[in-house]
Order: structure tokens, then sequence, then C-alpha cells
């Protein structure tokens, strides 16, 4: 009796124990997801209870993709920044090392189990990460970041520009306000197909909407440079000077873009003054 | 010996007669099927993703058919009042509870065997197998995490009921395998009692080899193998031994 007394005591003391471990576990397992992923919040009480764990499945595919690029490996969560700040290059073969340095055993037995060095997939293995995209936004199609770093894939990486497209247009119809899929399907129609009149019309969409909601100078950087740049390909000027001039409000010091902005009011004026 | 195997036997005949482990199969072939199909944005040669949800599927079935399955064996008997004959007759309880994980460990094999064949024979005629080494750790390493599971059920079914046992045991099993590594970390604030609780509990994580498949990462090397399954052996024989030792003190 005793004996029965005192496993029951330990074992409900185990299951609280576990939860309030789990809990910490959880909450810190999905701010990563929001921090990957930031979607819209709703105030659909119902939305809050059903929806909110269809999200979140949705934002855990969304991260399969990423660990598919790296070749099966999560990034370590406390290297992270660090980490996306070699993002461009391969991963420093050095610093996988010293993670697997350690004198617990269990530790390294998992390690020796679950691990491997980090490493980006070729350009022709890198088409496996695209099934979690579209998986992503079937389960979350309020997930912009899915779309735009899907459509990116499949327009820029894949080559498949209509795909890409199609997708992202089904982005649009979900996220109606979301500059950063315009964004994207403008990069697509200026960079890979090179279709100026549809760039620019997605590019004003985009700035339209960054303006109402956006101060990310990086972003806003960008809108107006292949706005600028959309409006000098299709030879309209004018709007092309304007954009290079909200630019350099941004930019005083650019000399680069200076001399950009002095070449173009000539050649505006050379063109006034032919007949 | 041959009381055990008696038991176990016995009890491998009864997953046929239930008609689980068909539905689970119907259910996994539809599955599989079903992303064979799929097509993502017209891109050819894609098998990663099939791996990684027909491997998932494997183990999640398998974990469905263990878990309930241990659960009840000895409770059912207990419930049933079958106990007392089977008591009367020349089995020690150790031989009883031994026949029991054994009888679990062969249904669990016996289903895992199947689901996994049938993976295997879709990931072959996809055209991108991995190793044949790999797939048999990843066989012999499936088959140590469902005894280990079977072993951890029968012993909280000896303390708790049938419904908080099966709770319980998907519990423990969810935790560890996804955050079991970093408790360590987690318990480092907590010192002695922390670290206890952190060699205590059933890694479920070291056994799970889906990555390596999905990933085509390399065979594991010999140590690790004999590690793992010294630890899931030496575990195993400890939950048995003190479900044995509980099972004696119990009154029924």
């Amino acid at each position: 009796m005793v004996l029965k007394k005192f496993l029951f005591k330990s074992s409900s003391a185990g299951i609280i124990f576990i939860l309030v471990f789990l809990a910490g576990q959880i909450d810190d397992y999905f701010l990563r997801c929001y921090a990957a992923a930031s979607p819209r919040t709703n105030n659909d009480i119902m939305l809050k209870i059903f929806g909110q764990l269809r999200q979140d499945v949705g934002l855990m595919v969304y991260l399969k993709a990423d660990q598919y690029y790296h070749g099966g490996t999560h990034h370590p969560q406390h290297k992270t920044a660090e980490y996306l700040g070699k993002e461009p290059c391969e991963h420093a073969p050095g610093a996988e090392k010293a993670d697997f340095e350690t004198k617990d055993f269990f530790t390294r037995l998992y390690r020796a189990v679950r691990h491997q060095p980090a490493r980006h997939l070729s350009d022709e293995q890198s088409k496996e990460i695209t099934p979690w995209f579209y998986l992503a936004t079937k389960l979350d199609p309020q997930n912009i970041k899915a779309y735009v770093i899907g459509g990116y894939w499949l327009g820029m990486r894949l080559s498949k520009p209509d795909e890409a497209l199609k997708f992202l247009r089904q982005g649009l119809f979900s996220n109606p306000d979301a500059w950063q899929i315009y964004e994207q399907v403008a990069d697509i129609y200026f960079l890979v197909k090179k279709d100026y009149r549809k760039s620019v019309v997605y590019f004003e969409r985009a700035y339209s909407l960054f303006n109402q909601s956006e101060t990310d100078v990086f972003e806003l950087k960008h809108l107006l440079v292949f706005l600028a740049a959309s409006y000098e390909f299709l030879g309209e000027y004018p709007a092309a000077l304007k954009y290079h001039e909200k630019l350099l409000k941004i930019n005083p010091d650019d000399a680069k873009l200076k001399t950009k902005i002095s070449n173009l009011t000539d050649v505006i004026v050379r063109t006034k003054e032919q007949p | 010996m041959k009381t055990t195997v008696l038991i176990a036997t016995n009890l491998m005949k009864e997953i046929f007669r239930k008609k689980d482990i068909y539905v689970f199969v119907v259910l996994l072939v539809i599955l599989l099927i079903y992303l064979i199909n799929m097509n993502f944005f017209d891109i050819g040669g894609l098998s990663r993703y099939l791996k990684e949800i027909g491997l998932g599927m494997v183990y999640l079935f398998s974990l469905f058919i263990t878990v309930p399955f241990s659960a009840k064996l000895v409770g059912e008997e207990i419930q049933n009042k079958t106990i007392y004959p089977l008591l009367a007759k020349p089995v020690t309880r150790f031989q009883f509870i031994a026949g029991k994980f054994l009888g679990a460990l062969l249904v669990a094999g016996a289903s895992f065997s199947l689901f996994y064949f049938i993976f295997y024979l879709v990931d072959i005629s996809k055209g991108t197998p991995v190793g044949f080494i790999l797939y048999l750790e990843t066989y012999a390493f499936a088959i140590l995490m469902l005894a280990l599971l079977s072993a951890l059920t029968i012993f909280l079914s000896i303390h708790m009921t049938f419904s908080t046992t099966v709770t319980l045991a998907y519990l423990i099993y969810f935790i560890m395998s996804w955050f079991g590594a970093s408790f360590r970390d987690y318990f480092y604030n907590f010192s002695i009692p922390g670290y206890i609780a952190y060699y205590l509990l059933p890694h479920f994580e070291f056994f799970d080899l889906r990555d390596r498949v999905v990933h085509s990462w390399p065979a594991l090397p010999a140590w690790v193998v004999g590690c793992a399954a010294a630890y899931a052996l030496i575990y195993i024989s400890v939950l048995l031994y003190f479900s044995a030792f509980a099972f004696k003190k119990k009154w029924f």
C-alpha cells in the first residue's frame, strides 16, 4: 500500500513536472515559428481556437523548407543570427565540429544519431524544398512569407516563372493587401521575364501598399530602385527621375545616385528640346 | 522460457484477429498512392517529401498499435479476472510480465515490419533509395524504440488505469522525441535534481533515424549502434524488473 501511494504520488508529481517544463519548451518552439513567419492576427474566437492550430502546423511545415535547404539540419537556435550572417556562403565546417565537442555522453550519442553538418542543397536538389511551401500555404493561406519565398525559389532559382506567378497569384487571392507578394511578382516580371510594363504595375501596387503600413528602409530602397529601373527601361524618364529623387532623400550622400539623376535630367531636357 | 514464449505467441494471434492492423495498412497504402501522385508546381523527381510523410506515418501507425495494445495487456487480465487461473498455473509473475512484454514486442514488431516493408517498396519504386545498411539501421532502431515504449507502457499500466497509461505513454514519447535533447540545457539550472530527471527519462530521440533516410545521410557508425542498443536493452531490463516487482506486490 505504501509503495502504491508512493508510486501514485510520484507519477502525479511526474506529470506536473513534465507539463511545467513542457510549457516552456512549447512556448520557445512556437516563438521561433512566429519569428520565422508572422501571419496576420484575427480576432475571431473560433479561428483562435481551431485556426491557430492550423496556422501553427502551417508554420512548422514552412520551417521544414529551411531544414531541407540545410540538408536536413536545423539551425541551432542560439546561433541563428550568427549563421544568418553567413547565409550567402557555405556554413563554416569548424563551427559544427565545435558543437560536437561535449563531455555529456547522452548529448554525444544524440548528436551522432541526429546531427549532420549543415550544407546547402545543390541547385538540382533544392527543388525538394518546394512541396513544403505548397503544403504550408494550403494549411495557412495567410502565410505571406511562404508565398514570397516559394515564389522566389520557383521563379528565380528553379526557372519556373509561370508556376511561380500562378503560386503568387493564389497568395494575392488570399492576401490582397500583401505588398511583399506584389513585390515578388514584380521581381519575376522584371528579372526573369523582362516584362517591364507588368513589373511597373506590380511594383507600383507594392509601393502604394508599402507606404500605408511599413517603415523598413531596406525594402523601400528595393522597391524604389526597381521602380526607377523599370520606368527607365520603358523610356519613361520623368517617372524614373521621380523615384530616383525619392531614393536620394533616403541616401542623400550617394554620389552615384546624384550622377544618375543629373544624367536623367539631361535626357529629359534633351527629349523636350527635340521637335 | 517456454511459458514466456507461450504467453507471447497467444498475444501475437490477437493482433491478426483484430482489425486495427488491416485498417492502418489500407490507410498507409492510400496515403502513399496519394502522395506519389501529388504534383508540386510541375516539378518532377521529388522524393524527400514522400519519404518524410510516408515514414512519419509508418512510425505513427506503429505507435497507435503498440501503446494501446501494451497498455491493456495487464489491466485487461485483471479486469476480466483471467489473471486468477493464469497465476494458479506454474507461472511466476516475472514470467508473466516477460511474456506480456515479448507478446507486445512481437505485435509492435510485426506491425512495424509490415508498414516499413510497404514504405520500402514504394521508396525503391520511386528510384531514390538510400543505402541498404541505413534501411536496416532505421528498422532496427525503430524496433528498439517500440520495445522501449512497450516496456514503459507495461510499467505504467501496472500502476494506472488504461486511459491514464495510454495518455502518459504518448505524452512521454512525444515530449522526449521532440524536446528530449534540449532538456539537458533546460535542466542545467536545476543542478542535481535536473540532471537526475534528464538521465532517468527514456530518450526516445536516440532511435529516430528518419532524417537520415529522408536526407540520405550516411549510415551510423558501429559504436553509435552499439551504444543505442545497449541503452535500450538496459532501460527495458530495468523497467521489466520494476514492473515484475510492482506486480508481485500488487493485490487483486
